[in-house]
């Protein structure tokens, strides 16, 4: 009975394994290989980089690539202040309108991007903002969710520390850039890791706001070569690849301290 | 009991209203009047480009939009995505939780690997996917000699196009909900399962009697985010119904609010 479960849960594990792994290394194989070798394993001598050279060479990828690097960048460093500051002052100060200024950040979780692109485009073309890298980035510095997560994960770390503090002299601003911040390491990890994500895959901000091709960002270059290119499975997957590894490597750095920080910043039941 | 508002007290509001200020002078200025200009503005014939046509409709537009067959349509099948994948998210990621729950080698591993489709864009997970499932390819080939559905692809097809949609939108999303039953899990004291055990309780039986009520919390959780998102899908469908030099599927395609 013990070994028919064991056996059963090894089942299990392996099936998921393989739905999860298959997409991946069908993408990185058919991205390696030359058209004419599309979806058969091929002797690795028979591998190639051509793909990557021609989207390289054929498009300003490099280019993109920088344009996303920046903005996201740009992004989660002033999504982490701004949101963490706020988030902070929910949790540890009494002030008369508290409460309102939380229910206010719990509604504003509840509407989508979509429902405010067009006056917020509206906005950019304004400012001449819109077709500027500026316009992926100040519009998205205020989030919801990291103020909320950042409240809740600064409620359940002792006020002692800080009081301590205090008492040396440091004074409020001080407190929290020298001794709360520096502790925080799992709801900094939380949150980098959703800015990033969230910035670096953003496709329709990005795809409204930009016009012309230098200053496009990776997701919204990599789909127009998508459709030019589509038969040539090969390139395109090259582009997906390009896409995705920096994420992934992000990821998977920091992915220790992003499962910690889950279950105390409030993501959970 | 009530205080007495010293200067101290003062100062700690000011505090907390300064530290507030940036994050509120951002949500004012492009979120609240954005909110509220997008309201107001479904109310009128609106131009960007001929400001001086601008005038009052009342609900029109919206009339006009309940008119629209291909909204209405449109409407249909976020509800079918909704009703479709929900549940089978749900479903999937608590099984992928009680799983990864158990105690074995290797457990961080799988944990990362099921997780790693949800950092990943979902225009690059759409891309793979549609590809996966063109004519040929290894999966459609799969899928036909199981179920006997049709070797062509599923992007262009009007009757499977929804199905492609939810797959690659559940495939992703699924290691999220997993890490959120996870910690649901954790909150469950062992002690519990081994009392249930010793008095004889089946695999089985702790599971339904014991962490299924146990996870309600997380369950209901799992089901609100899983049908806020699943309604705000857009990404995906747009990679799929898009401009590609695939065409886009008559049925399949989908407008989004």
């Amino acid at each position: 009975m013990r070994l028919i479960r064991r056996i059963l849960f090894i089942i299990v594990l392996l099936l998921f394994s393989v739905i999860f792994l298959y997409p991946l290394i069908y993408t990185v194989q058919n991205s390696l290989v030359d058209l004419s070798d599309l979806g058969k394993f091929v002797p690795l001598s028979r591998l190639t980089l051509d793909n990557y050279i021609l989207l390289f060479t054929q498009y300003p990828v490099t280019r993109w690539f920088m344009n996303t690097l920046v903005v996201t960048i740009c992004c989660v460093i002033s999504q982490i202040l701004v949101n963490t500051l706020a988030g902070y002052a929910l949790a540890r100060f009494d002030f008369p309108g508290k409460n309102a200024i939380f229910i206010i950040v719990l509604a504003s979780m509840m509407i989508p991007f979509q429902f405010i692109l067009t006056p917020v485009y509206i906005r950019l073309a304004q400012f001449k903002w819109n077709d500027h890298l500026i316009s992926l980035i100040v519009p998205f510095i205020f989030q919801s969710l990291f103020v909320f997560m950042s409240r809740q994960f600064f409620l359940t770390i002792p006020k002692e520390l800080e009081d301590a503090a205090r008492v040396d002299g440091l004074g409020y601003a001080g407190t929290f850039f020298k001794i709360v911040l520096p502790i925080s390491g799992p709801l900094i990890t939380s949150i980098t890791i959703l800015a990033f994500t969230g910035t670096w895959n953003s496709y329709m901000a990005p795809s409204t706001f930009m016009m012309t091709r230098e200053r496009f960002v990776l997701s919204v270059g990599l789909k127009t070569v998508r459709d030019f290119q589509f038969v040539k499975m090969n390139v395109t997957l090259a582009g997906v690849v390009l896409l995705s590894l920096p994420i992934l490597v992000m990821f998977l750095c920091l992915q220790k301290h992003f499962m910690e920080g889950i279950a105390t910043t409030g993501i959970k039941g | 009991m009530k205080k007495k508002i010293g200067r101290n007290d003062k100062k700690r509001w000011l505090t907390a209203y300064l530290f507030i200020l940036p994050a509120a002078i951002f949500w004012t200025y492009w979120f609240f009047i954005p909110a509220c200009e997008s309201f107001g503005l479904s109310f009128f014939e609106y131009n960007y480009v001929m400001p001086l046509n601008n005038h009052f409709v009342g609900l029109n537009n919206y009339i006009k939009l309940f008119s629209d067959n291909n909204f209405l349509r449109a409407i249909q099948h976020s509800l079918t995505i909704v009703a479709v994948a929900v549940p089978i998210q749900t479903i999937i990621s608590l099984l992928m939780a009680l799983i990864i729950n158990k105690n074995f080698k290797g457990r961080g591993f799988f944990r990362t690997l099921f997780y790693s489709p949800y950092v990943i864009s979902s225009l690059a997970v759409a891309t793979v996917f549609m590809y996966l499932f063109a004519q040929n390819q290894p999966l459609t080939n799969l899928f036909s000699k199981l179920f006997g559905m049709e070797n062509s692809a599923w992007a262009v097809n009007v009757r499977y196009a929804l199905i492609l949609v939810i797959l690659m939108y559940v495939w992703q999303q699924v290691g999220f909900y997993m890490v959120m039953y996870l910690s649901g899990l954790q909150t469950i004291p062992g002690e519990i399962n081994e009392s249930a055990k010793i008095d004889g309780a089946s695999g089985f039986q702790i599971f339904w009697y014991i962490t299924r009520p146990l996870l309600k919390p997380t369950t209901f959780l799992v089901i609100t985010y899983g049908v806020i998102s699943a309604f705000q899908i857009f990404d995906q469908i747009s990679a799929v119904a898009g401009t590609g030099v695939l065409g886009t599927p008559g049925g399949g395609h989908l407008i989004q609010l």
